[in-house]
């Protein structure tokens, strides 16, 4: 077995172990990141590529007040007393910095995602628009060397629209697909461009070749190496079985993401397992296993980063089925979801409402009675909008449609008197553009997800017509416990002091930020951050 | 639209090539990705494909008309989807003059100048290596995804109706020439 000596090794390629290597790199450490799958970019890739970074340096010149304390007062009020305050403080005040490091030295292309609300805008510290970051698409053919263009992992979920958020915004948003650039999305599809989490993850990779980071694609982290309590690097071996000892004279960065892609261990440490990866099939729980091998302190938290999806029969992706979001679908206006008995069970206009109901556990009657779901729509919402892929008006065999309530029932299995009750209940309020009983459209959040010319409520029209339903099944994409870390993402021992040498960025740590409170671009935030602040530590620089 | 045209020339007859295409049980699993298949009569077929899109991989269902049926040299015939919004045509050209006459007009893309050049290499029409004798056989088809999505969805297939002719075409010259082969076997 060949022993070769680094400063720092990291495990993982997403962007906490890219956005590593490159603060590495920059300050002249020997660096080696490996990636046990055949592309970089790891779930990150696979993301909408939203980052989540309150105060940071675009929001001001844009017109956007922020603060650290506001931002602070937020997640401290809905995080459910679970985060740890030095940690979050820490992400607080430093994560702006990471990003101003990335656009200003390393020019990643990171623009500002104007009125992109908060989940809870309208809570204390929250902000209607400018925290959530994003990217320009990027093309692998003209930033990467050939070698490495056909090593940036796509996401199934984005791979068809290579387009930023920014300009989907400016053709009108997510409710409007009907007015988008489409032939010159073909003409970038055709040039293999990359949107996303994707792009992010391009321009990293960009950066990381320009720098002579190595990178070892198909090299799987097997085993921490210790000396005297202390992590000193890490076993591997390769895709042709070749193992290896690689030295990190400074330490490890586990940024291996979460077990979302493990069922085994979502069903050791998760109340709700029926769920499905949607993020990288390699994120697999192995930095989770090593951390735990050397005695790590684990937190449970709230089960998975849930998102509700549908399945178009016979679509694969990495060899398993693929899984579609269903985030923005079920808070158009014109469409409901129902549960089994035919009911509605939540405010389907904020997907984690969806989400933490469709995993509910009902100790009374001891099942999940809202695990089968399904999202009912009419004939407006099937001209108007798109389902995935499937274009407005479209109506593919696979999808179950009657001219009734009780036609749509007997088909999809549901009580038909009590569907036709539920619509006839949501109907009577929603003529007048309100949900009384489950506040459809009442966030801004909400309103910012459905459709904007729909009035006075963009979340609520009133059903009728023909109908259409189809199955609704819980994605996971990412894991919220995991490994215990401190405010430079060092790994704390279950005894409660910190391993020297092992640090974690990304989801194999736990949710120490959030607590039990989420905003889409959070993962993501913490991953670029921590993946920072650990180089810091380790390199004894900086200012954490 | 995509549109893709592939060309091969066997060292066996015309009617050896017909006699072994025109079942199509025969070549089915030639196909890339073919799942199944169903003959409705003798002029309808259901198909069903697994297609590689980038990276993800899709199942579809269309159906198969033959349009034209001129034993032993020409087979045309239109698609249709039956669980996406596209539709197609294509044909099968065996020996003679496997040039644009079997292809419907309109349409001189740069496939059908390059299908043209071909065929014409193929009969020596052009200063040309000197090519394989015997029969040719010419595979021609375009598809259309339409609705919103169609753009994009006829950038994803170009790429991989161009893999799965040649795929085909390849296959289909080892089949029936390890059919002549068999044939000449068991008759000497």
């Amino acid at each position: 077995m060949s022993n070769e000596t680094y400063d720092i090794v990291i495990v993982g390629s997403g962007g906490g172990g890219l956005t590593a290597a490159l603060a590495a790199a920059e300050r002249g450490a020997r660096v080696v990141v490996v990636e046990a799958g055949e592309r970089v970019g790891g779930t990150f890739a696979y993301s909408a590529g939203l980052v989540w970074v309150p105060n940071n340096h675009f929001m001001a010149p844009a017109g956007y007040q922020d603060s650290e304390e506001e931002a602070l007062a937020h997640i401290r009020l809905l995080g459910g007393g679970r985060h740890d305050e030095d940690v979050l403080r820490t992400f607080i005040r430093r994560a702006p910095g990471v990003i101003r490091w990335l656009v200003e030295d390393l020019h990643i292309p990171i623009e500002l995602l104007g009125g992109y609300p908060d989940y809870y805008s309208d809570r204390e510290g929250g902000k209607e628009g400018g925290r959530h970051l994003s990217c320009r698409t990027f093309s692998p053919r003209d930033e990467l060397p050939a070698e490495w263009q056909a090593r940036l992992a796509n996401s199934p979920h984005f791979a068809g629209l290579p387009a930023s958020w920014l300009e989907i915004q400016e053709w009108g948003g997510l409710a409007s697909m009907a007015s988008w650039d489409w032939n010159e999305m073909a003409r970038r599809l055709v040039a293999d461009h990359r949107s996303m989490g994707s792009a992010i993850m391009g321009y990293l990779l960009a950066a990381c070749v320009k720098r002579g980071v190595e990178i070892r694609l198909v090299t799987k982290a097997t085993e921490l190496v210790t000396s005297a309590g202390a992590v000193t690097g890490v076993r591997v071996a390769s895709g042709d079985g070749t193992e290896a000892t690689l030295s990190a004279s400074r330490g490890v960065l586990l940024a291996t993401g979460g077990y979302d892609s493990n069922d085994a261990m979502k069903r050791r440490y998760d109340q709700f397992t029926n769920t499905h990866g949607i993020g990288s099939p390699h994120v697999d729980g192995s930095g989770l296993v090593m951390a735990l091998e050397i005695g790590a302190a684990f937190q449970v938290f709230d089960g998975q980063l849930t998102t509700p999806t549908f399945q178009i029969p016979g679509e694969e992706a990495d060899g398993r089925p693929l899984y579609r979001s269903a985030v923005r679908e079920p808070a158009y206006p014109g469409g409901i979801v129902v549960n089994a008995a035919g009911h509605r069970f939540c405010d389907e206009s904020f997907y984690r409402s969806l989400c933490h109901e469709m995993a509910r556990y009902d100790v009374r009657a001891q099942n999940y009675p809202n695990e089968t779901a399904y999202f009912v729509f009419d004939q407006e919402w099937k001209d108007r909008y798109a389902l995935g892929p499937v274009s407005p008006g479209e109506v593919p065999s696979w999808l179950v449609n009657a001219d009734s309530a009780a036609g749509l029932a007997e088909k999809i299995g549901v009580d038909p008197a009590a569907l036709e009750r539920t619509i006839a209940r949501y109907n009577a309020d929603a003529v007048n553009g309100e949900d009384p009983e489950f506040g459809r459209g009442s966030t801004k959040y909400g309103r910012n997800t459905g459709d904007r010319a729909v009035t006075p409520n963009p979340c609520v029209r009133a059903l009728s017509g023909w109908l259409y339903a189809i199955r609704l099944h819980l994605g996971s994409s990412g894991t919220n416990s995991g490994v215990v870390f401190d405010e430079a993402g060092q790994v704390v021992h279950v005894r409660g002091h910190r391993i020297p040498g092992l640090f974690v960025a990304g989801n194999v740590g736990a949710n120490l930020i959030e607590g039990l409170w989420y905003n889409s671009g959070v993962s993501n935030a913490k991953a670029l951050t921590f993946g920072y602040l650990a180089v810091e530590r380790l390199l004894g620089v900086g200012a954490s | 639209m995509p549109e893709v045209a592939c060309q091969r020339t066997i060292p066996v007859s015309e009617q050896e090539i017909w006699d072994y295409v025109k079942d199509m049980d025969n070549w089915a699993q030639f196909i890339m990705g073919h799942q199944a298949h169903e003959l409705l009569d003798d002029k309808h077929s259901v198909w069903t494909v697994k297609g590689e899109l980038g990276v993800l991989a899709r199942t579809v269902v269309f159906e198969v008309d033959i349009t034209e049926w001129i034993e032993p040299s020409r087979v045309r015939f239109t698609i249709t989807g039956k669980t996406e919004q596209f539709d197609g045509e294509g044909s099968f050209l065996i020996g003679g003059q496997p040039d644009l006459a079997g292809l419907p007009p309109k349409r001189r893309g740069w496939f059908r100048r390059l299908f043209a050049r071909l065929s014409r290499r193929s009969r020596g029409d052009e200063r040309a290596p000197a090519p394989e004798s015997g029969t040719s056989f010419a595979c021609w088809l375009r598809m259309d995804a339409r609705g919103m999505t169609g753009p994009v969805v006829n950038a994803m297939i170009e790429p991989l109706m161009s893999r799965a002719a040649d795929d085909l075409a390849e296959k289909l010259r080892g089949a029936i020439l390890a059919r002549a082969g068999e044939a000449e076997s068991a008759a000497s």
